[in-house]
């Protein structure tokens, strides 16, 4: 075997046997029987996060990594097979599945997922991660941690590193110096296979929760397949950065939140936490999106009782106000070095105003780049009908992306600068939520429904 | 009881085309194929084929190496090389690095901190701090300092020792 194909495998196992593990403890997340594509989503984002907590283990002076890892490892195990004996003695209402009838469309449909994934990992691993952010930031961090087997002050120094942005969170780093950690060599190419498994984590995230909500296998199946070709989220230039995780874990934030308004299940206030954590732990914007998911619930009308609600808000803002107080208890508040709020101020009114313009003018200017995108995305949501548990993964959607076009006019280097550099991906990552938001628009509103059926 | 003559039976009447029966999902449909098609039109990136060629060729190459074989064609190999050879020269113990390039490149620069990691780097500044090494890229030698390793394209410097006195900034 080539020293390619020994790497491949080697962080393949390690993927696999993560989400593997995961995927049995997730049986403490998530209710139903012990099969569904939903619970492998889940079950694969804590089998990484169980990667990322042994590098962060390592760097606190505990285990290696790969003993952290095994550690961690038995810990899941444990909760998985406690789970599933509670579930034996509470004698759980699995409804039978039901006979799986495909239509040739069905079939078309499933055939186009697994040529997005395809095609997604062909583009991931054609060559090593090299764009500029993967360098100057997530690789730069990761790479670090694992070779000092702490996390380096230097990183948390604004003059030393601030290219870098110490004020962003170090869940992705550490993800990528656990498995160079456990596999026993920083290998970035390798570490790359990292990026379609995110990808499938998501599809199977997104479309367990649309059949368990009652949206008709053929709607899901179609936004499942369209996500998987979205190629402005799946590219070779986004691998490598913190966008792909980042739309996995709002996706799960948002499902979590419209299951825990809907009281869907006695697990989904735990999801809500632990996407909440998961968001906060990747970028700032899932830390913001926390927030605007504890606005979503408190303002949530339907039949959430006023005590749910404030039960609901808590589950997603706790968490991530948690991580966040932490992480500056320990490495410091560097600031937000690309933006200047201080255009607030009344005596900058007039060139904030300049900026606005400027922001608006640079905002239109990418959208006309998605000419045929955006008319066929506003297409499908004005085609379908109203549904409250799929609104709200719209409005936060919606939130996010008034933030993102917004933000350019406070930026340090100009409005141009920044939306040309961060918009349209950022917009993109925003495109799980999208999905099921519009999916479940298509829907006929039935009752919940378990993920196996 | 009004009796239809057999031809104009209700029952007899053809009815609307199924997809008329449901115009918001033509629509839908329609959007759905529309969005799919731009999708599949952005799906194998320019060159792909070429690069697959290059991994290929690349396949038995340490990860360093597959780098640079299967990096773009308007990547600076020899300046990577410089790189790769400054890292595996390093001296034990060295706290930092000073990185003295020609000219004005981010990536350049972000390059070198990606390769030096865990080492902080520093680009052009006016002295090594205390316990750093300076790697120089090109062919410029400034005087002063102690050669450590002649490099492909450059050279690992370390710095004179401050005297008494000498601030290191």
């Amino acid at each position: 075997m080539s020293p390619l194909a020994v790497s491949f495998a080697e962080t393949g196992a390690l993927l696999l046997a993560a989400g593997a593990f995961g995927t049995l403890a997730a049986r403490r997340v998530h209710p139903g029987g012990c099969r569904g594509p939903e619970r492998t989503g889940w079950g694969i984002c804590l089998g990484l996060s169980a990667v990322g907590l042994s590098a962060l283990l390592a760097s606190l002076g505990g285990p290696e990594p790969r003993w952290g890892f095994a550690m961690l490892v038995v810990a899941l195990l444990s909760i998985g097979w406690f789970s599933a004996r509670r579930k034996a003695a509470d004698a759980p209402a699995v409804p039978s599945a039901q006979p799986l009838t495909l239509r040739p469309a069905h079939i078309i449909l499933q055939v186009s997922i697994a040529a997005g994934t395809v095609l997604y990992a062909a583009r991931a691993l054609i060559r090593p991660m090299g764009s500029i952010d993967f360098l100057a930031i997530w690789g730069l961090k990761g790479r670090s941690i694992f070779s000092a087997g702490a996390i380096p002050a230097w990183l948390s120094n604004s003059e030393l590193a601030g290219f870098s942005h110490p004020e962003y969170p170090l869940g992705l780093p550490l993800l990528y110096a656990g498995i160079a950690g456990v596999v026993g060599t920083w290998d970035d190419h390798a570490m790359a296979l990292l990026f379609p498994v995110f990808q499938i984590a998501t599809l199977s995230v997104l479309y367990g929760w649309l059949r368990r909500r009652g949206t008709e296998r053929g709607v899901a199946l179609t936004a499942t397949a369209l996500l998987a070709l979205f190629e402005p989220l799946y590219s070779g230039f986004l691998t490598g950065m913190a966008d792909v995780p980042l739309s996995l874990a709002m996706l799960l934030l948002g499902t979590a939140l419209s299951d825990a308004i809907d009281g869907t299940d006695s697990r989904a206030l735990v999801r809500l936490a632990l996407a909440s954590l998961l968001a906060s732990a990747l970028k700032n914007e899932g830390l913001f999106l926390s927030g605007v998911a504890a606005v979503v619930a408190i303002l949530s009308g339907g039949n959430a009782d006023r005590a749910r609600r404030f039960r609901v808000a808590l589950a997603a803002a706790i968490p991530a106000i948690a991580l966040t107080a932490a992480v500056r208890a320990v490495r410091g508040a560097p600031p937000l070095r690309d933006f200047d709020f201080g255009l607030i101020s009344p005596s900058r009114f007039g060139e904030l105003l300049g900026r606005v313009g400027e922001t608006i003018s640079i905002d239109f200017h990418i959208a006309a780049r998605a000419w045929i995108i955006l008319p066929a995305i506003a297409l499908l949501l004005a085609t379908g009908a109203a549904a409250p548990w799929a609104t709200r993964l719209l409005g936060l959607a919606a939130a996010a992306l008034a933030v993102y076009l917004a933000l350019p006019a406070f930026a340090v280097l100009g409005p141009v600068w920044l939306a040309e550099t961060t918009l349209f991906r950022t917009a993109a990552a925003l495109a799980p939520l999208a999905a099921a938001g519009i999916a479940g628009r298509f829907a006929p509103g039935g009752p919940a429904r378990d993920p196996s059926s | 009881m009004r009796r239809f003559p057999p031809e104009i039976r209700p029952n007899s009447i053809p009815s609307r085309p199924r997809v008329l029966r449901h115009p918001r999902r033509v629509l839908a449909a329609v959007a759905a194929a529309c969005l799919a098609a731009r999708l599949l039109a952005r799906a194998v990136p320019p060159g792909f084929a070429d690069q697959a060629r290059s991994l290929a060729a690349a396949a038995q190459l340490d990860p360093a190496a597959r780098r640079v074989a299967t990096a773009p064609r308007r990547f600076n190999r020899d300046y990577f090389v410089f790189l790769e050879s400054a890292r595996r020269a390093l001296p034990p113990g060295v706290r930092g690095v000073a990185l003295y390039l020609p000219g004005v490149d981010e990536s350049a620069f972000y390059l070198a901190v990606y390769e030096f990691a865990p080492l902080p780097v520093r680009w052009n500044p006016a002295r090594p701090d205390p316990g750093w090494i300076a790697a120089i890229y090109g062919p410029a030698r400034p005087a002063g300092g102690t050669v450590v390793r002649e490099l492909p394209g450059g050279v690992l410097l370390a710095p004179p020792a401050p005297g008494p006195g000498d601030s290191s900034h």
